[in-house]
């Protein structure tokens, strides 16, 4: 190390050492604080656990690693361009743009670097739209859109699989759009990714002992993200590094390839690899919708850009660069990071079907029955000034039959996103509910809005300045009638009425205490809402709490009934809806909570006598990935890191568990 | 068994750097205190997996990691990072840090937190930070640089 570097590191040390210590990390606080948590003691045997403890520093380790994909664009540009800026709307191109050719996206990254280096004033760059900026002297490449491939109204689209009663399914935000997870089920095998993220375990659960009969494991330096199994097939979706050798002779990380391998399973004690395909950038998200899987990546463009080396900003798909007009350019010059999809039919997994590349800073993906939505919020004068106008969000519609990708519109709202149930299409419309927060150096003034979205998804009706100072914290629309809830003290549950698009209304609002984080339509005329418990005065948390509301009339909502999990501070269903087991023809409501130690839930309802704790277990699997209930039959299984454990459905009594 | 008692006395030795380890990582003082509280009574529950005292912090430190790491996640999951309290990053972000040290750091990415973090806080060298990584000793050492380089431009204004 040089002297200089030491002592920036020493500064930062000295930096650290003056900050306060939190009363509550005291040793003899925190002594105190442990005297109440039990210990763990696995019922196998100890030397067991200490080779896996053992391993657990190099391969949790290797799992940070993976997901370190440099996706902090926003951070480092922010660093160097100080912007004056007033508090004039972000404007939005409102045609969705693909390039003609690589030197206009060269020509944009230019622009785009120019602007974050400049290190002061003026508006400019950041705040121009793409359209009136890089298509001076040209037609703007118009998508025609259509409207009968989009509506709705038709049958919903298969999903790959499905259960029929006798195993469940992962929860998924679009019935039938399948997503993948880190553990699936057929009914006659459990698949679960163990927390290396490098084995896919395969374990026949048939008779009450566990039995791990095979194994996928990619090749050395994959990190797999979650997986599909459909019949024969195991589609992994995985990470792969790419390493190279500098000038020293070193090797150097140089980014990551989404990549998807395809098993052939028909035998599951041998596993083969039959196809390989890749994308540039970090494993985003992905779908299963009609035999097509559609795979998302995150591709930063870091560093210099140079015109005759298109590899430096172009991301590729399977080796080869990504077609000038299959790339759109960003709805404003914003982002240096790409939403890299291509399309995969599983019969043939050797192949691309279609791919594009949508320019768009930190994009998120809404998938409904015949469109993929990729949204994105933009700031503007993210560091040295304060947000004044709240921020913006941007959504374009790719759509997506049978695997062929095709750009149709674009558009923005006000405000931020909340996560993906928060954007809805229905019957055509595409339907929206954010956060407003303009912030000024003294105040910050929260609101929150409705916002109804056309074809061209140009806004046709909306409501605004809904529940001041309270933010959202999870919505559902159903159909013709939207729920949102937002949260300071207590939890006022909206009730959207979107049966005429251009004027949507508020029709009812209830208030109680707590919040819900995630809302399921568990029956009809019963919305699920799981959240927290707090005091209304004093807001302190009381732990986890199911509500039951009932919408048959969704100017009247009641919560009907409730149940709180003392103690419980946290669940993965609050930022991970696949985390939720939920079978209405079974009456299992199954998740886990996190309080003096991880338990396993599974709830029953009845309309008369309200929420039934039929099980309540400790978690004893230990991994940073999150915990999942699936069933198979009569039993049920909790999985989590690399340890199974099953329950005999109806007096959920321990069966077996197993360590993979 | 280490029990409460003894289970303190080895948290005693390292509490300091863990919440600093943690502010760095997390950026705010709320997130790194609840961080530790998590990485702490996860430790403790399963300390039969310790293989010895002396592993101890070693073994803290990359819980803690997952456990921030795991928060972050969520974070970027739930787009908090977009939001005005996180996004103002280095600006306004109120770590209790000196500020130009803070505006320094936080413009570093994860990963480069995480190395820089580790070779401060932890006192790891490069060849132990690229075991906790899965990282080439020499990678290590090439990301810290210029992790530190990023750092010395932001300092020098």
């Amino acid at each position: 190390m040089t002297d200089k570097e030491k002592k920036i590191l020493e500064a930062l040390d000295t930096a650290a050492s003056d900050v306060k210590i939190p009363e509550s990390l005291e040793p003899d606080k925190m002594k105190e604080k442990l005297e109440g948590v039990k210990q763990k003691v696995w019922k196998r045997s100890y030397s067991y656990w200490l080779a896996a403890a053992c391993l657990a520093v190099v391969i949790g380790g290797a799992a940070i690693y993976q997901q370190m994909g440099g996706a902090d664009g926003l951070l480092m540009r922010n660093s160097s361009s100080g912007r004056g800026g007033t508090d004039e709307e972000v404007s939005v191109g409102s045609t969705i743009a693909s390039a003609k050719d690589y030197d206009e996206v060269f020509q944009y990254f230019e622009r785009y670097e120019e602007a974050i280096s400049r290190s002061s004033g003026g508006s400019g760059f950041l705040g121009d739209t793409v359209n009136e900026n890089a298509s001076a002297g040209r037609e703007e490449a118009k998508m025609e859109s259509s409207s009968a491939d989009r509506a709705d109204t038709g049958a919903a689209p298969q999903a790959y699989g499905g259960s029929e009663g006798s195993y469940s399914d992962t929860n998924v935000r679009t019935e039938g759009v399948g997503e993948a997870d880190i553990v699936k089920t057929d009914g006659n095998y459990l698949y679960a990714l163990k927390e290396s993220a490098a084995e896919i375990a395969i374990v026949d659960p048939s008779g009450d002992d566990m039995k791990k009969i095979g194994s996928i494991s990619p090749e050395r330096g994959a990190q797999i993200s979650e997986f599909y199994v459909a019949g024969d097939q195991l589609f992994v979706l995985c990470n792969i590094p790419k390493t190279n050798l500098d000038e020293n002779e070193v090797y150097f990380y140089y980014g990551e390839d989404a990549t998807l391998l395809t098993y052939d399973i028909s035998d599951r004690e041998n596993p083969k690899l039959t196809a390989k395909l890749s994308q540039s950038g970090r494993y985003l998200t992905s779908r299963f919708v009609d035999g097509y899987l559609y795979l998302f990546s995150s591709f930063t463009v870091e560093g210099d850009c140079r015109s005759e080396d298109i590899d430096s900003y172009i991301p590729m798909v399977n080796g080869k660069s990504i077609a000038g007009t299959d790339i759109f350019l960003p709805p404003m010059n914003t982002a240096n990071q790409y939403t890299v999809v291509t399309s995969v039919k599983a019969d043939k997994p050797d192949e691309i079907v279609d791919q594009k590349a949508v320019l768009a800073e930190n994009g998120q993906c809404y998938v409904s029955g015949s469109n993929i939505y990729i949204y994105e919020s933009i700031w503007r004068n993210a560091r040295f000034q304060s947000l004044t106008s709240g921020g913006t969000t941007a959504v374009r519609r790719i759509s997506y039959a049978d695997g062929m990708l095709k750009g149709e519109a674009q558009g923005k709202v006000k405000g931020y996103i909340n996560d993906s149930f928060s954007i809805d299409e229905y019957d055509g419309y595409l339907r929206i509910v954010t956060t407003i927060n303009a912030a000024t150096n003294t105040t910050t003034n929260t609101t929150n809005a409705v916002y109804v979205l056309d074809e061209d998804l140009k806004t046709v009706g909306k409501i605004t300045d809904l529940a001041k100072d309270e933010r959202v914290y999870s919505a559902r629309l159903l159909g013709k009638t939207g729920y949102f809830v937002t949260y300071r003290q207590t939890d006022p549950l909206f009730s959207v009425d979107f049966s005429d698009p251009k004027n949507p209304q508020i029709i009812g609002e209830l208030k109680i205490p707590g919040f819900s984080q995630y809302l399921h339509l568990y029956d009809d005329g019963l919305l699920l809402g799981i959240g927290m418990d707090t005091e209304e005065e004093s807001g302190v948390t009381n732990g986890v709490k199911l509500s039951m509301f009932d919408i048959s009339d969704p100017a009247d909502v009641k919560e009907v009934q409730k149940y709180t999990i003392k103690g419980a501070y946290s669940s993965d269903v609050f930022s991970d809806y696949r985390a939720v087991l939920i079978d209405k023809e079974r009456n299992m409501i199954g998740f886990s909570t996190y309080g003096n130690s991880e338990m396993y839930y599974i709830f029953s309802y009845d309309r008369t006598n309200g929420f039934h704790q039929e099980m309540e277990e400790e978690v004893n699997g230990m991994s940073y990935m999150g915990t999942r209930g699936v069933y198979i039959k009569d039993k049920l299984y909790v999985v989590k890191g690399n340890a199974i454990e099953s329950y005999r459905i109806g007096d959920y009594a321990k069966v077996d568990d197993i360590l993979l | 068994m280490i029990d409460a008692k003894a289970f303190t006395e080895l948290y005693r030795s390292v509490y300091k750097e863990l919440y600093r380890f943690a502010l760095c990582m997390m950026k705010h003082p709320q997130d790194a205190e609840d961080a530790v509280s998590e990485a702490v009574i996860s430790a403790y529950e399963n300390i039969h997996k310790l293989k010895k005292d002396e592993a101890f912090k070693s073994w803290i430190f990359t819980i803690l990691s997952n456990v921030c790491r795991k928060k972050l996640k969520a974070k970027e999951r739930t787009e908090s990072e977009l939001k005005p309290e996180h996004i103002a990053g280095g600006g306004d972000a109120d770590s209790g840090l000196r500020e130009d040290v803070q505006n320094a750091f936080f413009i570093l990415s994860e990963e480069e937190r995480l190395v820089v973090s580790l070779s401060v806080f932890g006192g790891y060298n490069s060849k132990e930070i690229g075991a906790i990584l899965d990282l080439n000793a020499n990678t290590v050492r090439s990301k810290r640089s210029r992790a530190l380089e990023k750092m010395s431009l932001i300092l020098k204004e």
